[in-house]
């Protein structure tokens, strides 16, 4: 199968939609002209043209107000935020408006759009610029949240997130969009709110979200030479959250490691911690351990950016730790 | 199921004596029944006709779960085993519940798992982080298979295994009691030297077999009446005092110690406690104790004399705050008025808990039942 990396995947999701849809437009500042700041949209304004591929003035509130509007209109936008750090700029259109209108008009009003962003942890970019937040959006039902980790899932879920009638936050991580992976050239998509188990194992079950997917596989490498056995759950969607194929891996083996790049109090693994518990209590044999990122700002200095993301020796010592 | 006694988590129905259409009357006897320390009797909680069966023989049921259904002729039944509403046996005391001290550093899957297979996981060994009890810790015992080899330096010797035992039953019953006694009580020890002559003199002219354990039970029980304070029970801040005289005897069975209760002793002569104690040997040896006869003790003797033994400080028999322990009857040169004289002697340790009471007013009760022993009357 050929290889695709991950930035590849998306604009080939992007452009497929495109072909398919004429609905599908994309909206977002330096996505036309210069192709986009990471490159996933480039070609497509020439391909498609200026109607469906709008550069913007320097406003996310516009931005995602317009795709709002347009969604509600008919529209199937999908917006470019360029960090995750400037969502909450636009966060009363997201959280007041798109995520509220179907529920408020009883599903007479539908607002089918994608706010794609990316996070830029591990990229030296500074405190203002290397938030991830996504747990923010466990308090607005209405929204999903989707975070792919490797190209395939990357286009399947972009597609299926341009398909879905809701508005779809769709997070990527700036380390990710180099990364390789193969891609069928066949269609697919992969539905929203089904976790992937990217490697079985029978000894601690890793729940890691986008980057630390990888990280986390390359823990259970270097652990399975001392004979430790991790299952790697990629939950994919935030939102929907696929608790069932999280709580069966647990249940499997007992133990659970929650590895995700945001903030530890209140962040993803505190949910799906939570969670298990409620659901699973009695199948736990180990207490459950976030890796995650301490309650301070992402520093700039890139050796202490270093020591303050999680990566794969994190995981894999923590999961050592909890076999004792 | 009824509890009958303190320390009781389940029964087996050994034998129904009805079966299901049969009329039973209340107070009547439906079934024989095994608990960890005894059999009983069932007797119905009411009259009606026994409508169903929920525990047949040979089966366990836990305490207050439904054995069986009594209700009127034709009357349906729903949801046997949901509504648990056989009567519990009062017992005539308040006895402390052996609770674990602390907490066990167990995983909820390993809780889980042993509780499934009713396994008592705070017995076991943790090999998780901070010693905590893991699933493969209970899995392990309920497939026997041995431990994790442990890293033994070279060198250490370590004793062949011949079996391995589950702490269960009346074992378990005892280990419990016994070092919940240890850990709670403060347990001082006080000795002396008791001259038999007049007891083996009486002993022996009355022609009887009279046990000489029921000697020392009288001479404790008359010493009892005169130290109330040792005749007592430490329950959570309280020190109660007990009016009756119930003294247990530890007895050596088969499967393990057991202490059978002369209820009010202090009021019964050596015959009727002689022979009390040779059918509470006899129904211990047949494990046929019931709940009155071994419950409701205010004070314990342990009489290891039969076994040879000189002299030993045994446990406190909990909630009791003391334990007499009684070693064998020797004869010993003594001098008596500045000339050697051959005497019987026996040495009795008093055990008691200094929480309760101190060590003066113990030696002096102790001293009190040498002087009642050396003193008894001959005529």
């Amino acid at each position: 199968m050929r290889e695709l990396t991950f930035v590849d995947a998306l604009r080939e999701a992007l452009r497929e939609e495109m072909l398919r849809d004429p609905k599908v437009v994309l909206i977002g500042e330096e996505i036309g002209v210069f192709g986009g700041a990471y490159k996933v949209t480039r070609g497509l304004l020439e391909e498609f043209g200026p109607e469906r591929v709008r550069d913007t003035p320097i406003s996310e509130m516009a931005i995602v107000g317009a795709s709002a509007g347009a969604a509600l209109a008919g529209l199937k936008p999908v917006a470019e935020l360029m960090y995750m750090d400037f969502v909450p700029i636009a966060l009363d259109q997201i959280a007041t408006q798109a995520a509220k209108m179907r529920f408020m008009s009883g599903g007479a009003l539908k607002v089918p759009m994608v706010l794609r962003t990316q996070y830029s942890l591990g990229r030296v970019h500074g405190s203002q610029h290397s938030q991830f937040f996504p747990s923010w959006f466990f308090q607005i039902p209405g929204v999903k949240v989707v975070l792919p980790s490797t190209p395939y899932d990357a286009k399947g879920l972009l597609k299926s997130s341009i398909r879905d009638e809701n508005p779809v936050i769709f997070v990527e991580s700036g380390l990710l969009y180099r990364t390789k992976g193969q891609v069928p050239e066949e269609e697919y998509s992969i539905p929203l709110g089904v976790a992937d188990v990217k490697r079985p194992g029978k000894d601690i079950t890793v729940v890691a979200f986008s980057r630390l997917v990888l990280e986390a596989l390359k823990a259970a490498e270097i652990l399975e030479q001392q004979g430790i056995s991790l299952e790697v759950v990629d939950p994919r969607t935030v939102q929907p959250l696929d608790m069932k194929t999280i709580i069966d891996s647990v249940k499997k083996t007992g133990r659970l490691v929650v590895a995700a790049d945001d903030v530890k109090t209140g962040g993803l693994g505190a949910e799906v911690s939570a969670a298990v518990v409620e659901e699973a209590f009695d199948y736990l044999d180990a207490p459950i351990v976030r890796v995650a990122c301490p309650p301070i700002p992402v520093p700039f200095s890139p050796t202490l950016e270093q020591a303050y993301m999680p990566n794969s020796d994190k995981i894999a010592n923590t999961c050592v730790a909890l076999l004792g | 199921m009824p509890r009958v006694d303190p320390v009781m988590q389940e029964g087996i129905i050994k034998k129904w004596l009805k079966k299901e259409g049969d009329p039973v009357v209340k107070g009547e006897t439906i079934a024989l029944a095994e608990g960890e320390k005894t059999t009983f009797d069932i007797q119905a909680p009411d009259s009606g006709v026994l409508l169903r069966i929920a525990t047949p023989e040979g089966a366990t049921s836990q305490v207050a779960s439904t054995i069986a259904v009594i209700g009127e002729s034709g009357e349906q039944i729903i949801g046997v085993g949901e509504t648990p509403e056989v009567r519990k046996v009062p017992t005539s005391e308040v006895v402390p519940q052996i609770t674990h001290e602390g907490w066990v550093r167990a995983s909820p899957a390993a809780r889980r798992l042993a509780e499934e297979h009713s396994l008592d996981f705070t017995k076991l060994i943790g090999t998780g982080p901070e010693g905590r009890i893991t699933r493969e810790d209970v899995e392990r015992v309920l497939e026997k298979i041995p431990a994790r080899q442990e890293v033994v330096a070279p060198g250490v010797r370590q004793p062949r295994i011949q079996s391995v035992k589950q702490l269960a039953g009346l074992r378990k019953s005892i280990a419990e009691r016994l070092s919940y006694s240890a850990r709670q009580a403060v347990q001082v020890v006080v000795s002396t030297e008791v001259v038999m002559d007049n007891v083996l003199r009486v002993r022996g002219a009355t022609g009887k077999n009279l046990s000489l354990t029921a000697f020392i039970i009288k001479a404790v029980a008359e010493a009892l009446r005169e130290f109330p304070e040792l005749n007592s029970s430490l329950i959570n801040s309280e020190i109660r005092v007990y009016d009756d005289v119930n003294i247990a005897i530890a007895v050596h069975t088969q499967d393990g110690l057991v202490a059978p209760v002369i209820p009010d002793a202090d009021k019964k002569n050596l015959d009727e406690i002689s022979s009390l104690i040779e059918s509470l040997d006899r129904l211990a040896s047949e494990k046929k104790l019931g709940v009155s006869e071994l419950t409701g003790s205010t004070f314990t003797i342990s009489n290891l004399g039969p076994y040879g033994v000189d002299s030993f400080a045994p446990i406190i028999n909990p909630p009791n705050t003391a334990i007499l322990g009684v070693g064998r009857i020797v004869k010993k040169p003594l001098v008596v008025d500045d000339e050697m004289k051959i005497k019987s002697v026996s040495n009795l340790s008093l055990v008691f808990d200094h929480r309760v009471i101190d060590g003066a007013p113990a030696a002096t009760f102790l001293s009190r039942i040498k002087r009642i022993l050396e003193d008894w009357p001959t005529a």
